[in-house]
Formats: C-alpha cells, sequence, structure tokens
C-alpha cells in the first residue's frame, strides 16, 4: 500500500478528480446505490431508459453531452437493461469527438458495448485507421485498444500495417498497445506470423529487449499466444453460467461448449514439433536471461513493478509459463532452464502472496519439463511450505503443484498425505476437490485404505450436499480405486458396503453385482474340498465377513425402523450418517443384503467361522437371529413391495439353508410376519402371495422345526397334522431325493431312503448361484416316463386325476431311466428321468394356490383350507413355487426341474409353452423311438385324407401333436404318431405361409387324427366321421381307447353345430378345426358357426371331465379384454364325462393381438385356487380372420365409400395383398328346389357383413370391413365369379398394415378368402335344418351364437 | 487467460463488468450471471480459499468492505497470481482516486474502466501491473484538470 499512497501523491491529479457528470446522472447512480429493492431500482432504471433514448436522439447533442449520455448507456447495460439504441452513438461519438478526453470515452463505450463480429464495427475502421495516424499518442493508443477488442479476421488486413508500424513508436505506451493489438490479430488470424516472418524474426525479439517493462510484458503475452494459440480461445457465452449451459440454449449446451473447442483447436492447431524446436532455439535464452533479469531486479524501466517485494510477479509466471511450454518435450531445452528455476526457488520465497504463486508456477514449469532429480527436490521441499501453510489459498496450490509433480513421481505425494487428507477435510470444497483429484492420481495398493476411508468419511461428513455433481464423482473415484488397488476382497467388499450405505444411489448398479459375483465365486472354492479349510482360512472367511458386515446393517435398519436403540451401538455406524430406514436405504444395498444373508447367511453357523466371530457377534447373528431380522424386515410397512420380495425370498433361503444341518428354531416373528402380510398387503401383488404361500408352506412342512419360543400361533390347530406331508412338499421331497440317489447310484431300482431336506436343497440349493447348468432341450428324462405310461393298462379319467393329484402314478420307475443321465448335466439340477417312486401319503387339499389371479382369494391368514379329502386334491398348485424367485438367477432351469416332476398340467404350464413357442420337440426322442419300432394304424389316416393332402394330418396340426407328447399321457403314445411328428417338422414353418392352402382333412379327421391316431384297439376310429367315435370313445369308460389315450384332464376340441348340422359332410376346408398350438393336453378349435354370421364366437373349447365335476369348474378367460369368454354348460355327454363348451364371446373386434391367450383353469370343490390347465396362445390361431369381418352397416365407416364398380375398381389396384380361394363341390342346384347359386352366395355373403357392390352375370363384387391390430378396421375387397362347373373362385385384396406385422398381409387376404369361400359354401349347403343364411335372427354384433351350437353337437 | 473482471455488491449489484474476448452475453444475462457470482462469493467463508470453479472456468475473487473484486480465468491459470492483480487493481484505484469506496466506481466509472483496460487487454491477457504505468495513460487523458503530462508518469529512464 505504500507504493499506492506514494503514487497516490504522484498523480495527485487523479486524487482530486470529481466526477464530471452531469447532475441528472449523479442523482440517477444514487437513486439506484440506495435502491431498497430490486423493483425499485428496475424501475429507476426504466425511466431513465426513456429519458436517454429520447435524449439521445435529439438533434445537436453535443459532444460533452454525448460523452456522459454514453457512459449512461453503459451503466444501464451494466445493471441489465440493454440499451441498444446508443451502440451507434458511441461509434459516431469515435468519429467525431474533437478532445482526447471525448474520445477516450467514445472508444470505452464502444469496447464496452460492441463486441467482436458486431455489426458496428466495420463503421469504426475509418476512424481507427485515422486515429492511428494521430500524433497524439493517446488517441493512438485508444485506437489500438479498440482495434484489438473488436477487429476480426475480414478487417484485419487493413489494420496490420499500420499496427505494426506503432512497434517502434516514440512512446512506449503506443508500442505496448501495439504489441497487444497484434496479439489479438495472431488469435483471429494465425497465419499472421508466415505473412509477416520479419515479426518473429526481428520485431518481436526487439521488444522483449525493449527498455520500457510493460513492452517486455506485451512481448510476453504475445509470444503465449503463439505458442499455445490460444487453446481455450472463443469459449461461447454458455462456458461461463453452468446454468446456462444446462439450460439448453441450442448451441450452447455442454456439447455445443465442446464442439466449439473443437472446432477452435482444428482452426488453431498448435505448433508442429518442428516450430516448436524453432522456438526453442529462438525463445529459451532470451526468456531464461529475462527471468534472470527479473529475480535481479535490474530491469531498465521498472519503477512500480514491484510488489510485495517481488520484482513482477505476473511476468515472471508468464516466463515460467512459457519455459514450461518450451521444456515439455526436450532434454536440451529444459536443461537449459534448470539453473535459472533452481534460482527462481530459492530467490523467491519470502513469505508472500505473490512470491508463492511465482514458486507455485515455478515448481510447475519443473514437473512439466524434463525432470531432474535435484530440482524435483527441491520443489518437493518447496511445497511443504504450501500445504503446512494455514492459508487455504496458499493449501489449494500446493496440492495443485503436488498433483504435478505425483504425476512424473507419485512418491513425491507420500509424505504429504496428512496434509492433503486435512485438506479433504477442510470443508473447503474447492481444496476437497483438489484434493481429491491428488488422491486418486498417487493412491496405490498400499494406501488405498486409508484414501479410500477418508474419502468415504468425507461422504458422509464432507460439505458436498446431496445431489452434487461432486458428490457422484467421488463415489465413481472411491469405486475405481477400491476396484484397483483392494488389497483384500473382504476390505472391498466391506467399504463397498460402507459407500452403498452413504450414497448408495450414486454406486452404479454393476458395483453391486460384482461384489455379490465375488462372495459366490470367491468364497465357493472352500466348499470343494473342505479339507483345506483350514490351510486358506481367506477364501472361507470372504463370506463371513460379507454376511456378517450386511447383517450389521440389517440389524441397524430394522433397529432403526422399530425406533431401537441397538443401531446406534454398532461401531460401523457413523453419528453423522442419516440414519438408515427402510424408505431411504438404496435399492441395490437392500437387493444385496437379502441376497447375501439369504444365500449365504448359514455361514455364520459354521464353527470354523465362528472361531473367527467375536462371541457377540456370534450370538448376535445365529441362525434364528438373522431369520429374525429378516422377518422384523419384512414386516415394515414402508418397505417397498421389491423389498418385500427380496425379504420374503430371504427367509425361504435362511429356512432351507439352516434346516439342512438340523432342528431349528423359528422366531415367531416370521410367522406373524407371514400371517399379516398374507392377510394385508399379498392379495393383489401376486408375486408376492407367491413367495409368501411358498414360505408359509416351508414353515409349515419344516419337519424339524422347534418353535422357539412356543409362541407361534400359526392360525391354525391344524398345524401340526398339516406338517410334513402337507403341500406335496415331501412328496416332491420323496421324488427328488430318488432322482438324487438315483443319479448318484446310477440305478433307480436300488435308490436310497432320500433325505428330507433333499427337495428344499434342490429347490435353494446352497452355494449354487454360480453353477452353471445345462438344459436338455430333448427332456430325454420324460422318455422312460411315457414308455411306462404307454404299456401301463388303461385308468379311468377319474382314478387318473386323484392319483395323479396324489402323486402316485408320477413316478416312473423304470431301469432305463438313466439313460439321459449319461449326456451328463453337470450341475446340481438334473434333468434324469424318474426311477424307484416312493408312495407319499395322500394327502389333502390346501389353499396354497397356483399364481392365477383367483388364487388372490386364498389371503386369509394361515388358514389352509383343510377340507376333507372326498375330492381329488390340488397338489400340483404346490409345485407351482416360484422357482424364479427362490432360485434368485437360476430361474429358468429350476422352473423346468420343477416341470417335470410337477406334471405338465400344473405348473410346468408357462415353461411349457415357452418350450412350445421356441419349437423344442418335448420328448421327442422317445416318440421317434417309438415310431420306429411300431407303425401303426395312424397310417390310415393319412392315406385316407384327400388327394390334394400334401401333408399328414399331424403335420398340418403339429402343436396339438406337441402337447400330446408333451403331457406325456394325453396322447397315447403311439407309432402312427411318429411320421406325423416328424412332417410336422418339415411342414410347420410353410404350413404357415403356403398359398394357397392345401386342402385339408375334415374337421372331425383332424379331430381325431390328433387325439386318437394310433389309437390300436381302435383302428377304424381315424378313417370313420370322427365324431361319433370321439364321444363314444368319451363316453365308454371301459373302452381301452380313450383310457390308455387318458390325459389327466382330457381336453378334446369339438365340432360346431354348423360341422354338426352338415355332419356327416366335412364342413368344409376353410380350416375350421384349428388347433390351438401350446395348450398341454387340450385340443381347441375355431368353428365358422352360425355365430360367425353374427361376428362372434369363433373359437370353441370342450373339455371332457371326470364325473363328479360340473362344467362350471372350468373356468376359461383370456388375457386379452377384447375377448370375452362364455362357459357353456352341457349336458353329460356319458356316465364319466361331460363336456363344457366355451365361447369366445362377440364382438371379435379385432384380430387377435400378438399376446392373448385363454387359459383354461379348473376349479376343484373344495379348494380355494383353481388349478391351471394351460393356455393357449391365441396368435397361433389361424383361420381366426373369418370372425373378424365387421358389420359395416352398423360401421358405415370406408366401406361403406365403396358404393360403386368404379369405386371397387379403384380401391381394388391399390391394394397389395390378393389371395384366392377356388372350390369345387358346390351342389348340384336342384330343380327349383335351390336359389340360384350365386343368389344364395350373396345371401350368405351379405350375412357375413360383405357388401354387395354390383351383381355382374356369375360374378359378385363386394366390399367389406375386416378389423386389424395393426390399423383399425380396414377395407377389404371381394371378387366372386361362379364357374359353370359348379365351382367358384374367391378372391381378396386387403390393403398393407392389415396385420400387425406387414409381411402377414398375404397369409390374411388368404384367411379372409377361406372366409368368404366358407360363408358361401355354408350358404349353399344342403341339409336338414340348415338355417338360411344371413336370416334376421342372425344375433347383432355383441350377442354371442346361439348356444344351441353346441347342444346340437352333443345330440349326435 | 482472463475471462471477465467483474466487481459485484453484496446484494448482487454490478458496479463494474468486464468481459474479455469470446464471451458476448446480452445484458440481462450479464447482471444474471454476476449476481450468481456474488452469491458464490458470499457464501464462502474467509477461512476458505478464494477460489472456486463455476461453469468453465476457475473463479478468483477477493473481496473489499461490500465489494467482490472477482476475476474468471480459464482452470489452470495461477489463481495465486490473479489473486495478487486483484490487489494490484484495487492498489491502482485506490492510489487514482484517494480511498477508493463503492461510490466511486459509479461516480467514476470511466475511468475506472480505463485503469481496467490498462491491466487487462481487450483478450484477457495481464498488460501492465506497475501502478504508475497504469494511471499514466488516463491521467494523461484528464490532462487539462491534472497538469501531468505522460511522461511525468513514466520512468525518467526513457526521455
Amino acid at each position: 500500500m505504500d507504493v499506492a499512497k506514494e503514487l497516490a501523491q504522484a498523480v495527485g491529479a487523479g486524487a482530486g478528480v470529481s466526477s464530471n457528470y452531469s447532475r441528472e446522472f449523479t442523482e440517477l447512480i444514487r437513486a439506484v446505490s440506495d435502491a431498497q429493492s430490486k423493483e425499485e431500482e428496475e424501475s429507476l432504471l426504466k425511466t431513465e431508459f426513456k429519458r436517454l433514448s429520447s435524449k439521445m436522439s435529439e438533434p445537436n447533442v453535443s459532444d460533452k453531452a454525448m460523452r456522459e449520455y454514453l457512459l449512461r448507456v453503459v451503466f444501464l447495460e451494466m445493471l441489465g437493461l440493454p440499451a441498444t439504441f446508443g451502440h451507434i452513438h458511441a461509434v459516431n461519438l469515435a468519429q467525431k469527438a474533437q478532445t482526447v478526453s471525448e474520445k477516450r470515452v467514445a472508444y470505452l463505450a464502444v469496447r464496452l458495448l460492441l463486441h467482436r463480429g458486431h455489426e458496428l464495427c466495420i463503421m469504426l475502421i475509418q476512424t481507427i485507421l485515422r486515429d492511428l495516424q494521430s500524433g497524439n499518442a493517446l488517441e493512438i493508443s485508444y485506437a489500438l485498444s479498440t482495434a484489438s477488442a473488436l477487429v476480426t479476421r475480414e478487417l484485419l488486413p487493413a489494420l496490420y500495417a499500420p499496427v505494426v508500424g506503432h512497434l517502434t513508436h516514440g512512446k512506449e505506451l503506443v508500442r505496448k498497445k501495439a504489441l497487444q493489438c497484434l496479439r489479438s490479430f495472431l488469435a483471429e488470424e494465425p497465419d499472421l506470423v508466415q505473412q509477416y516472418p520479419q515479426l518473429v524474426e526481428q520485431q518481436l525479439p526487439a521488444a522483449l529487449q525493449d527498455r520500457d517493462f510493460g513492452v517486455v510484458a506485451a512481448a510476453l503475452s504475445l509470444y503465449d499466444e503463439l505458442l499455445t494459440r490460444g487453446a481455450a480461445r472463443a469459449v461461447p457465452a454458455a462456458a461461463l453460467v453452468p446454468g446456462l449451459a444446462r439450460a439448453g440454449a441450442p448451441g450452447d449446451g455442454p456439447a455445443g461448449v465442446a464442439a466449439a473447442a473443437a472446432a477452435v483447436r482444428e482452426a488453431f492447431p498448435l505448433p508442429s514439433p518442428a516450430e516448436m524446436a524453432e522456438w526453442r532455439t529462438r525463445l529459451v535464452p532470451p526468456l531464461v536471461e529475462l527471468q534472470g533479469r527479473f529475480l535481479k531486479q535490474r530491469i531498465t524501466g521498472s519503477r512500480g513493478y514491484e510488489y510485495s517485494g517481488v520484482f513482477a510477479p505476473w511476468y515472471q509466471v508468464q516466463v515460467l509459463k512459457l519455459l514450461a511450454l518450451l521444456g515439455a518435450d526436450s532434454r536440451d531445452a529444459s536443461e537449459k532452464m534448470f539453473p535459472i528455476l533452481l534460482q527462481t526457488l530459492h530467490v523467491v520465497g519470502n513469505g508472500v502472496d505473490a512470491a508463492y504463486a511465482v514458486l507455485y508456477e515455478a515448481i510447475r514449469c519443473i514437473a512439466l519439463i524434463y525432470p531432474h532429480p535435484k530440482l524435483f527436490e527441491c520443489a518437493a521441499e518447496a511445497l511443504g511450505r504450501f500445504l503446512n501453510s494455514s492459508n487455504h489459498n496458499l493449501k489449494h496450490l500446493g496440492i495443485a503443484s503436488l498433483a504435478e509433480l505425483a504425476r512424473a513421481d507419485p512418491s513425491f505425494a507420500h509424505p504429504h498425505q496428512v496434509a492433503v487428507l486435512e485438506c479433504l477435510e477442510s470443508g473447503d470444497q474447492t481444496l476437497a476437490k483438489r484434493s481429491l483429484a491428488l488422491l486418486a492420481r498417487v493412491s496405490n495398493v498400499n494406501n488405498v485404505e486409508v484414501v479410500v476411508a477418508r474419502m468415504i468419511r468425507f461422504l458422509r461428513t464432507g460439505s458436498l450436499s446431496p445431489g452434487e455433481e461432486g458428490r457422484r464423482e467421488l463415489v465413481a473415484q472411491i469405486v475405481d480405486l477400491s476396484e484397483r488397488f483392494a488389497p483384500s476382497h473382504e476390505w472391498y467388499i466391506g467399504t463397498m458396503v460402507q459407500l452403498f450405505e452413504v450414497a448408495g444411489d450414486l454406486v452404479d448398479a454393476r458395483v453391486a453385482e460384482n461384489i455379490m459375483l465375488l462372495i459366490a465365486e470367491t468364497g465357493g472354492e472352500e466348499d470343494e474340498d473342505e479339507g483345506d479349510d483350514a490351510s486358506e482360512p481367506g477364501a472361507g472367511l470372504l463370506r463371513v465377513h460379507a454376511v456378517l458386515s450386511l447383517a450389521r446393517l440389517l440389524r441397524r435398519l430394522v433397529a432403526n425402523e422399530e425406533g431401537d436403540s441397538i443401531g446406534d451401538d454398532d461401531p460401523a455406524a457413523c453419528p453423522m450418517a442419516a440414519p438408515l430406514s427402510v424408505e431411504t436405504i438404496p435399492r441395490m444395498l437392500l437387493f444385496m443384503i437379502c441376497w447375501v444373508i439369504g444365500e449365504y447367511g448359514y455361514v455364520l453357523a459354521d464353527p470354523a467361522a465362528q472361531a473367527h466371530l467375536s462371541p457377540g457377534d456370534v450370538a448376535a447373528f445365529h441362525g434364528a437371529a438373522l431369520l429374525d431380522m429378516a422377518a422384523r424386515l419384512l414386516s415394515q410397512p414402508l418397505l417397498s413391495p421389491a423389498g418385500r420380495a427380496w425379504a420374503v425370498t430371504m427367509c425361504m433361503k435362511l429356512l432351507v439353508h439352516q434346516a439342512e444341518t438340523g432342528p431349528i428354531s423359528i422366531p415367531a416373528t416370521v410367522e406373524h410376519a407371514v400371517g399379516r402380510l398374507l392377510a394385508h398387503h399379498a392379495p393383489g401383488n401376486r408375486d408376492l402371495l407367491q413367495r409368501l404361500l411358498e414360505l408359509r408352506a416351508l414353515l409349515v412342512s419344516a419337519p424339524a422345526v422347534k418353535y422357539a419360543s412356543g409362541t407361534v400361533d400359526t392360525g391354525a390347530s391344524g398345524a401340526g397334522s398339516l406338517a410334513g406331508d402337507l403341500l406335496g412338499l415331501d412328496l416332491a421331497e420323496a421324488r427328488w431325493g430318488a432322482v438324487a440317489s438315483s443319479a448318484g447310484g446310477g440305478a433307480g431300482s436300488d435308490a436310497e431312503p432320500p433325505h428330507p431336506a433333499s427337495v428344499r436343497a434342490l429347490l435353494l440349493p446352497r452355494d449354487a448361484s454360480s453353477e452353471e447348468f445345462d438344459i436338455d432341450p430333448s427332456l430325454g428324462f420324460l422318455d422312460a416316463f411315457v414308455q411306462e405310461r404307454a404299456s401301463r393298462p388303461a385308468l379311468s379319467t377319474v382314478s387318473m386325476v386323484r392319483r395323479r393329484v396324489a402323486g402316485t402314478e408320477l413316478g416312473g420307475g423304470s431301469g432305463a431311466a438313466t439313460t439321459a443321465g449319461g449326456s451328463g448335466p453337470r450341475s446340481g439340477i438334473r434333468f434324469e428321468a424318474y426311477a424307484a417312486p416312493v408312495l407319499p401319503v395322500p394327502t389333502m387339499a390346501t389353499g396354497l394356490g397356483s399364481a392365477w389371479p383367483g388364487a388372490s382369494g386364498t389371503g386369509s391368514a394361515g388358514a389352509p383350507a383343510g377340507t376333507p379329502a372326498s375330492l381329488p386334491g390340488t397338489a400340483p398348485a404346490v409345485h407351482s413355487l416360484n422357482l424364479a424367485a427362490l432360485s434368485g438367477n437360476m430361474d429358468l432351469p429350476t422352473s423346468l426341474a420343477d416341470a417335470g416332476p410337477a406334471g405338465a398340467v400344473s405348473a410346468g404350464a408357462p415353461v411349457d409353452l415357452a418350450g412350445a413357442k421356441a419349437k423344442q420337440r418335448w420328448g421327442r426322442t422317445g416318440y421317434q423311438g417309438r415310431g420306429d419300432a411300431a407303425p401303426g394304424p395312424a397310417a390310415p389316416a393319412a392315406s385316407n385324407t384327400p388327394p390334394d393332402v400334401t401333408t399328414s394330418p399331424a403335420s398340418r396340426h403339429p402343436s396339438s401333436l406337441d402337447f400330446a407328447g408333451l403331457t406325456a399321457t394325453a396322447a397315447a403314445p403311439t407309432a402312427g404318431m411318429a411320421p406325423g411328428a416328424e412332417a410336422a417338422d418339415r411342414a410347420r414353418a410353410p404350413a404357415s405361409a403356403s398359398v394357397p392352402a392345401p386342402r385339408g382333412p375334415s374337421a372331425e379327421e383332424r379331430a381325431a387324427a390328433a387325439l386318437f391316431a394310433g389309437v390300436s384297439s381302435r383302428p377304424g376310429a381315424v378313417s370313420q366321421p370322427a365324431t361319433p367315435s370321439l364321444l363314444d370313445a368319451l363316453s365308454s369308460p371301459a373302452s381301452p381307447a380313450p383310457a390308455s389315450a387318458s390325459a389327466d384332464l382330457l381336453l378334446l376340441g369339438l365340432a360346431g353345430a354348423g360341422a354338426s348340422a352338415a355332419a356327416p359332410r366335412p364342413l368344409d376346408d376353410a380350416d375350421p378345426w384349428a388347433p390351438v398350438a401350446g395348450l398341454p393336453g387340450a385340443f381347441c378349435c375355431r368353428v365358422p358357426s352360425a355365430g360367425d354370421t353374427a361376428g362372434g364366437s369363433p373359437l370353441r373349447l370342450a373339455v371332457a371331465l371326470p364325473a363328479g365335476m360340473s362344467p362350471a369348474d372350468i373356468v376359461f378367460s383370456t388375457s386379452s379384454p377384447i375377448f370375452g369368454v362364455r362357459t357353456q354348460p352341457l349336458p353329460a355327454a356319458g356316465p364319466n364325462v361331460l363336456v363344457a363348451g366355451a365361447v369366445l364371446q362377440t364382438p371379435l373386434a379385432a384380430l387377435p393381438p400378438p399376446h392373448a391367450t385363454v387359459r383354461i383353469t379348473l376349479r376343484v370343490p373344495g379348494v380355494e385356487a383353481p388349478i391351471s390347465l394351460g393356455e393357449a396362445p391365441l396368435e397361433e390361431l389361424p383361420g381366426g380372420v373369418a370372425g373378424t369381418l365387421l358389420p359395416f352397416l352398423s360401421n358405415p365407416g370406408s366401406a361403406g365409400t365403396v358404393a360403386t364398380t368404379a369405386d371397387f375398381g379403384q380401391l381394388w389396384v391399390r391394394l397389395p395383398h390378393e389371395a384366392s380361394s377356388p372350390r369345387q363341390g358346390l351342389p348340384a342346384a336342384g330343380p327349383g328346389a335351390r336359389p340360384p347359386a350365386e343368389e344364395v352366395a350373396e345371401g350368405a355373403l351379405l350375412a357375413g357383413h360383405l357388401r354387395l357392390v354390383e351383381r355382374i352375370g356369375t360374378e359378385l363384387i363386394m366390399a367389406g370391413r375386416v378389423a386389424a391390430t395393426a390399423a383399425g378396421a380396414a377395407d377389404m375387397l371381394a371378387h366372386l365369379r361362379f364357374f359353370p362347373d359348379q365351382t367358384f373362385k374367391v378372391t381378396v385384396r386387403v390393403p398393407a398394415g392389415l396385420a400387425a406385422d406387414a409381411s402377414l398381409g398375404g397369409q390374411v387376404a388368404e384367411h379372409l378368402a377361406h372366409a368368404v369361400a366358407a360363408l358361401v359354401t355354408r350358404g349353399l349347403a344342403p341339409g336338414p335344418g340348415k338355417k338360411q343364411p344371413g336370416l334376421a335372427t342372425a344375433p347383432g354384433p355383441g350377442a354371442p351364437a346361439a348356444s344351441p351350437d353346441i347342444g346340437m353337437l352333443l345330440d349326435l | 487467460m482472463i475471462r471477465y473482471v467483474l466487481v459485484v455488491n453484496r446484494t448482487g449489484q454490478t458496479r463494474l463488468s468486464r468481459y474479455c474476448s469470446g464471451a458476448s452475453m446480452s445484458p440481462e444475462s450479464r447482471a444474471l450471471f454476476e449476481a450468481t457470482l456474488a452469491r458464490l462469493c458470499l457464501g464462502r467463508s474467509q477461512s476458505q480459499c478464494s477460489f472456486f470453479e463455476h461453469g468453465e472456468h476457475q473463479v478468483v475473487y477477493r473481496r473489499y468492505a461490500s465489494l467482490f473484486f472477482i476475476i474468471g480465468t480459464d482452470r489452470d491459470d495461477n489463481a495465486l497470481a490473479i489473486l495478487e492483480l486483484i490487489h494490484q487493481f484495487v492498489i491502482s484505484l485506490d492510489s487514482f482516486f484517494g480511498n477508493v469506496s463503492e461510490l466511486d466506481l459509479m461516480y467514476r466509472m470511466d475511468m475506472v474502466y480505463s485503469l481496467l483496460d490498462e491491466i487487462v487487454t481487450a483478450d484477457g491477457s495481464i498488460a501492465e501491473t506497475s501502478p504508475a504505468a497504469i494511471a499514466a495513460p488516463l491521467s494523461l487523458a484528464l490532462g487539462g484538470k491534472a497538469g501531468l503530462s505522460v511522461t511525468d508518469l513514466l520512468d525518467p529512464a526513457f526521455h
């Protein structure tokens, strides 16, 4: 400040200068600075704005007045009010100002108000050029300043010469300004150097030696520009304001900034190595010399440059920066600098900030140039002074320079670790960020623990507010360091758990996955040879450690939620950390807790592990305690649904794993939690319900359970009686035990007694999460079972069902069982065939249901529906244990594993469907084998078919065969099926796309073929009209045919009324019998019947039921809301068989959506949950299009526009998809008995919603509307022509986009052609009782087809 | 490279704003930006360091009474040198006006800008750091009143 005072006296003038502003302006300034509010200020400014704009536009404003007005404009703009009206006046005043004083202000205003590239700049050029020639040094300097601020590349050539001319001006002020101006020019136009080589060769070196120090500094700055090419020049405005950049101003976002930067780099490439070499020779000696002069303070013209006892610190910084640039890649150049750098380190250190600024620059220079050990040492020593200072600014620089040094050699940072960590926790965010960057740079295996611990502490306590970007960066840094340098897995896991706790939502979910993988894989080594456990104590402890740390967390979590104080005792808990709560706990952490404790909670019970635990831990985390904590977590009302599901699964795993090692205690809390949740939370959440029921099943069935406190209230006194064999779990155990032993023993016959816990262990295996598993897609394990079934005498359907439910018949038990075992599944999940069946005690039904929505009615907690077993039970439902949930990531294979024993008609159904869709041939090998062995009576079926049939009946309906095979019992595995199955493989793809469709067998034939092909005792069944024999078969329990074919629940397709009315004549060949693929054991068909004319009921399903069940017990439902299903009770067809019909309710408003399914479930009296019999995807329903003809009358939409033949013709050519259906065999028109075929056809078509456009002789042209998924309703045009030979041909055209998949358009057209043909045929078909098509009695859309259809069927 | 030089008071009112090359913002967004910076500076304690990062730039600030002198620079610039430059600027103002105050900045706005122009060039480099040389051209321009010539202020060696 001494300098300042001295100068103040010297200048004197300045100190006394008062404002020359007018009273008006001074009052404005005072008013603005006194303004009490933003609003007040704004109103003042607006008033001023108006006043000023009118005043400035007055004529003849004096220069003096204008001078002030311009300042007032600057003032307004500074306060945020754009006053663009003043800009031109600034330019004008600069041009005409007469006095230096006015010129100064005018140029100043121009520089402040305009910017480079402003449109007014060009108007300044002449003024600037003139003033450059001025004799007044001040005027020249104003012109130079303005030129450097505003001149752009285009204007530059005019100015360059005069500016350069001033480099030798007599006044240092002008020389300095000229150099500054040139710097701006170079930034705009780097090529100037090439254009004017003497600049670099002569003028700049001369300037560097100038007597005046301001000139020298300007030269330095110009060199800086030449060397760096303004690397970061032209930063868009958005870069200044973070908020602005994010606000998404177009082109100004972060991407815009980056793009601008890239453009700048391209436009201003850094000097090439060759150029740099030239610069080195040119610059290094003078710069070194200059720095030497700085240090000696022997600069001429240096008055006033000393600052705080340091000579020109800013210029030294500039020199050092240039030296660093020059020495960076050159040992030679660096070596020339070493002495002066060393000198700088020693000389400048006098303890003032300016000296530190120079010191910092010197250290950075030393770090950047070719390394010199001595220099590094000195630099590191100097660093200590920064870091040990209490001044945060110095610490900041110290850390920054330490980071520079550590880049060359991290060891420099080690002595300063403590200081750095202090900075981290200083509460100063700037400092902390720098420190973290440094720490990340110097971390290694040795210090990572300390570093990361500090980082986490910083996260806990640090000043970074949540959501701060820096927090995320820090988390990423911690993860990165931990992954790179973790000294041990234990440490890594512990650290990550802490990290999740502190900032879980910022941690990548991948980290949690890694940890779980690590725990699963690393810890698993010990299990393979437990004998070696002692030699490798670390590996086994990993899991112990992980489980323990997560268990502690769980305990705290639960305790916090329950308001307990135990959480605070935990040494790991940091007082600063936000309390854990189920609401705020990071999702991944919760998942990790549930998974790890669930999977590996048992390790804490291991005596070997307990040796490593403190007695307190052993006591706190024994098996029952873990279960208790899990249950308490489960009970938390605020737990997320996903969290609850995880917690249930955790409970199950804990239960099962602990039961393996002996009796365990189940805390009462578990029962309570399950009971309460079942009552209050589960309904509506199927997944949770499923899991809870499974958990409850485990709870009650665990035979070894001893209740801990005796206070368990299971809600059922029958719990005891239910225990053990309840729910079929032990049945399953028995079976799985057999499987396991057969695999082990190689022969199923001498199976060992199953271990009681084996099934649980298989379902919830210990430590199997990282095991590989194989899937045998052929399901060869079923072969033996199927064979055995085939050779067995027939059983009545009812008894089959009963036994099936009881599980008696499921054991296949033949010696061939192990054939599949040889092909070697490697995992614990085995697919070998059944062996050594064990008879379980027949059981009763329980309330545990399948996952169908109907099951949610079982919510009453803990009250198994223990009704007497007067009816077949529903054990299969038990097998729908949600294995996916249980086994975490191994859902598919376990589900498959389950599907085998559980039976195809139970929970396996979804899997079955998946298999079918994937074109897996379930049990194919078995079929093939049988086929070869015994070619059977199915052959006649093939030979019976019409001559134009290109594939066997079976091949037309491969899916029904699939499912016959899949259910393993439904279709008797007979030889005749084999060729069909083979053909199906070949024909599957073409069958769906062939145009036109080959003429198939009749509906009945197909039904029969599909169901009874190869029934050995009734070879004639296929060749005869099928329906009677089919019903015969059904109604006659003594008949071996259906019995041997008996499915547990046989689902049969039955013909619709149209078929029955027309029988025995085949209905027609428009695919009325379309088996539904994917429905196990079921045969579904869609019949174009009279209902079709009403626009509905295309699907019929009939189910054969055991006696004692009513058709009302069959429940049909569809997954798509556009289909309604109406069940149709039917009279009994025989002593043991009931038939239920289901009718898809009308209207069928659209083509089946891609995923519509029909679901068939069986409701058994006394059992709450319906049994799923399977489901059929409707999308595989071919021929469903006929039902999609829309009644255009009620929708006078687009089809109505086809009113004339011309319309028809126009539209016809535009519709891309065409298909024809030529038909033969029209009934001969009896003399007078029947109307002409054309007329009948017309009536039928009209009834089928086609609209007649014109009838020309024997040709009909029709328009219609069809429903479609993709395009809604769409036009359809049909052309029908009758030929003299009693044949006719239908040609249909449909628009693109009619089907969801455009490629299916042709197929849709084909279906429609068939459908139209079918309508015609039906209309012409003779027969008693035939309804006239298109009768007024046809129900309107929405009304279901009349039930007589099915009734008539049964009349047969 | 210096990107901007600002003087903002505690209530976020701008008393001086000078943006160096490259940044052309509207007056409204400038005022907003400046108020934001003032708020950020206010949020920092005396003991914390005088630098922080904002946007793409490093902000260096120094507080004098109710005024924040703020300079925005590139991130790798020598922050301490900039901090000292602020002080040198204030010294220059102080020496020119004698005990400079917030009102001086407003009432003698043109002079303040002229002084700053000597210190920081239009494209953001540090030009002059000697208070005498900083004040010289302005004093000369005001010469009629001050009665001083520029040569009086400069080093005699130049004569």
